[in-house]
C-alpha cells in the first residue's frame, strides 16, 4: 500500500480509520447516492403525487421517415402513435409567455408552459425512456397541442439521493405545417367508445351489439363499449336505430391535418375574386402567365 | 382648395393586386399533398383576425406556411411625371351634351413587404422558387385602373427591390428555429384626381382666317364646324361634322 495521501491529525487515530480513509475518497457513511431503497421510495411518493394531482395528456411520439441531412428537418414526419400518461403542470396561474399576439406573421397564439414527469412512471405509460424534443403532447382539457422543446438533462449528480425522479420539460404551443397526424381512438384507450348523444333523452338510449341490448352508460354523454363489437353498435330510441360516432373522445387531434391547405372561405379566395376584376387579361400574355 | 370628396377606389385596387399576384403558390408537403399556401393581408383589426383565426380543436401556435403582405410607404415618383395640363374626357351616356373628364394620372411608387414564413427550410424554398423567377426585377399587371374613363390598359410594373432572410436558428435550446423571409415589392402604380361628369363639350369650332374687312372689325373669311347633333355617347361612330364654309360679306 502506497503511503497515505491523508495526514495523520486528530481524527485519524488508529490505523483503521486510516485505511478507511485510504480505501475511499468519501465517506460512507454520508454517501446516500447508492441508497437504492430510498431512492425508489422518494420516486414512487413523486409518482405518486402526479398521479393525484396532475394532468391526463397525451403523448404523441415524432416518427422520422426521411431526414434532410443538410437542412436538418424532416418535412416527411408524422404523429401515428399515442399514449396516455400523468404530468405535472408547474405553472400554477397561467401559461408563459404573450398568449394571443399579433405579429408580421398574422395572429399567434404563444404560450409555453413547465411542466414534470415522474421518470418510471413515464416510462411505463410511454414506451421511450424520457420524453424527447419535438414530440408532441395534447392536452386534452384545454385541448392544446404542444410541442417539447427542453427536457431537464440532470439525471441525480446535484440531487441529495444520487437520482432525480422527475424529468423537468419545457413546451410551446405546436406551430404546425403539414405533418401527418393520424391518431386512433384504440391506441389511446383499450376499448373504443361510441357516444349515442341526445341530450334530453340519453337516459332512455339503449344499445345494441351483436344481438344483445342494454342501457348504455351514462355520464353526461351514453357510451357503448364493447372491445369486440364496437363496429357494430347500434343506438337505439324510441324504435329508431342509429350508428354512434366513433373516436368521439380525442378527435381534435386528428382535425389538424390538412389545415394548412386553404379553403374557399380563406383570403386567398376573396382575394382571387376581387383582384381578377381589377387585371386586365383580354390581351395575349406572351409569357402565358395569368395571375 | 382640396378638400372635397372623391374616391377612385385605386389604391385597394393596388392592394388586392398586389396580394393576387402570390395566391396560387401552393407547397408540396413531405406527405406528397400539396397545399396552396395562405396569402393574408396584415393590417386587420385584431378582433376581426382573432374571430378568423382556424388555429382551434386542437389549439396551436401557428398553421405554417403563411405568407402576409402589407403596404408600408407611398413615394411620389418624379421621373414619370406627365404634363399636369392634359386631360383626358370621355362622352357621357346623357343628353346634356355634358363629358366625363379626368386630369393625367400622377405616378406614386407603392412599397410592399411580403412576408413569407415556413416550418421547413425546404418549404420555404419551394415558396420563393416560385416568386423569384418572375421578377427580372420587374412582374407586369396590366390592371384596369379607372374603367369610368375607359382606362382599362395601365401597366403596372412590380418590381422585387430587395429580398433579407431572417432565420432564427440561435439561441436557447428552447427556443425553435424561425424561418421568414422578407421581399420588399415597388409597385410603379398610377393615381388619378377626381372625376369631373360635368365638363363641356365643344361642338362648334370657328377658324378665322384673318382676311378683314375695311372697318377692320369684321372677318370677311373662315371655317365654322359644328357638331350636328350633339352627341350623346363615346361609342356614336362616326361624329356627324357639319362643315361649313361661310364667307361674311363685308
Amino acid at each position: 500500500m502506497p503511503t497515505s495521501i491523508f495526514p495523520i491529525n486528530e481524527f485519524v487515530t488508529n490505523t483503521e480509520d486510516q485505511d478507511r480513509l485510504d480505501s475511499q475518497p468519501t465517506n460512507k457513511y454520508f454517501n446516500w447516492h447508492n441508497d437504492t431503497s430510498e431512492q425508489q421510495l422518494y420516486a414512487s411518493q413523486v409518482a405518486e403525487m402526479i398521479q393525484s394531482h396532475g394532468q391526463e395528456m397525451v403523448y404523441l411520439p415524432r416518427s422520422l421517415q426521411n431526414v434532410d441531412v443538410i437542412f436538418g428537418e424532416d418535412p416527411t414526419n408524422s404523429f401515428t402513435n399515442a399514449y396516455r400518461f400523468a404530468i405535472a403542470i408547474d405553472n400554477i396561474l397561467d401559461y408563459i409567455g404573450p398568449d394571443n399576439t399579433f405579429t408580421n406573421q398574422a395572429y399567434t397564439w404563444d404560450a409555453e408552459i413547465d411542466c414534470t414527469v415522474e421518470r418510471s412512471l413515464f416510462g411505463y405509460q410511454v414506451p421511450i425512456e424520457i420524453p424527447n424534443f419535438g414530440d408532441l403532447v395534447y392536452w386534452p382539457l384545454a385541448k392544446v397541442l404542444f410541442e417539447i422543446t427542453w427536457v431537464s438533462q440532470i439525471k441525480g449528480e446535484y440531487f441529495q439521493l444520487g437520482s432525480n425522479p422527475t424529468i423537468r420539460i419545457k413546451m410551446e404551443k405546436h406551430t404546425y405545417s403539414g405533418e401527418t397526424i393520424e391518431v386512433s381512438n384504440t391506441g389511446i384507450y383499450q376499448e373504443e367508445h361510441y357516444v349515442c348523444s341526445i341530450p334530453e333523452h340519453t337516459d332512455q338510449l339503449s344499445c345494441e351489439l351483436a344481438g344483445g341490448t342494454w342501457t348504455p352508460s351514462f355520464d353526461g354523454d351514453a357510451f357503448c363499449s364493447d372491445p369486440q363489437y364496437t363496429d357494430q353498435a347500434t343506438c337505439e330510441l324510441n324504435g329508431e336505430t342509429w350508428t354512434p360516432a366513433a373516436n368521439a373522445l380525442i378527435p381534435e387531434i386528428n382535425q389538424i391535418t390538412g389545415k394548412t391547405d386553404v379553403t374557399n372561405s380563406d383570403e386567398n379566395e376573396f382575394t382571387q375574386t376581387e383582384g381578377d376584376t381589377y387585371t386586365n387579361d383580354e390581351e395575349d400574355n406572351p409569357f402565358g402567365i395569368k395571375i | 382648395m382640396i378638400g372635397y370628396f372623391f374616391f377612385n377606389n385605386t389604391l385597394r385596387k393596388y392592394v388586392v393586386t398586389f396580394g393576387n399576384i402570390f395566391n396560387n403558390i401552393s407547397v408540396r408537403h413531405g406527405n406528397n399533398t400539396t397545399a396552396k399556401v395562405p396569402v393574408q393581408q396584415l393590417t386587420k383589426e385584431k378582433f376581426v383576425q382573432a374571430l378568423d383565426d382556424n388555429n382551434t380543436d386542437p389549439n396551436v401556435k401557428v398553421i405554417l406556411p403563411m405568407i402576409t403582405y402589407d403596404l408600408v410607404d407611398i413615394k411620389y415618383d418624379a421621373s414619370r411625371k406627365t404634363n399636369t395640363l392634359q386631360n383626358r374626357k370621355i362622352y357621357k351616356n346623357t343628353e346634356t351634351g355634358k363629358m366625363n373628364s379626368i386630369l393625367n394620372a400622377i405616378p406614386y411608387d407603392l412599397k410592399f413587404k411580403l412576408y413569407i414564413f415556413t416550418r421547413y427550410e425546404t418549404e420555404m424554398l419551394q415558396i420563393v422558387e416560385q416568386i423569384l423567377p418572375f421578377f427580372q426585377p420587374a412582374f407586369n399587371i396590366m390592371i384596369k385602373s379607372f374603367p369610368e374613363m375607359g382606362i382599362t390598359q395601365t401597366d403596372v410594373p412590380v418590381i422585387l427591390d430587395s429580398t433579407s432572410i431572417n432565420n432564427e436558428y440561435v439561441g436557447n435550446d428552447s427556443d425553435i428555429r424561425h424561418l421568414s423571409w422578407e421581399l420588399e415589392f415597388t409597385m410603379r402604380a398610377w393615381i388619378y384626381t377626381n372625376l369631373d361628369n360635368d365638363a363641356p363639350i365643344i361642338n362648334r369650332v370657328l377658324i378665322d382666317f384673318g382676311v378683314m374687312g375695311p372697318e377692320d372689325n369684321v372677318s370677311l373669311e373662315g371655317i365654322e364646324w359644328v357638331t350636328d347633333p350633339i352627341p350623346s355617347t363615346g361609342e356614336d361612330d362616326p361624329l356627324i361634322i357639319k362643315n361649313t364654309f361661310t364667307i361674311v360679306d363685308p
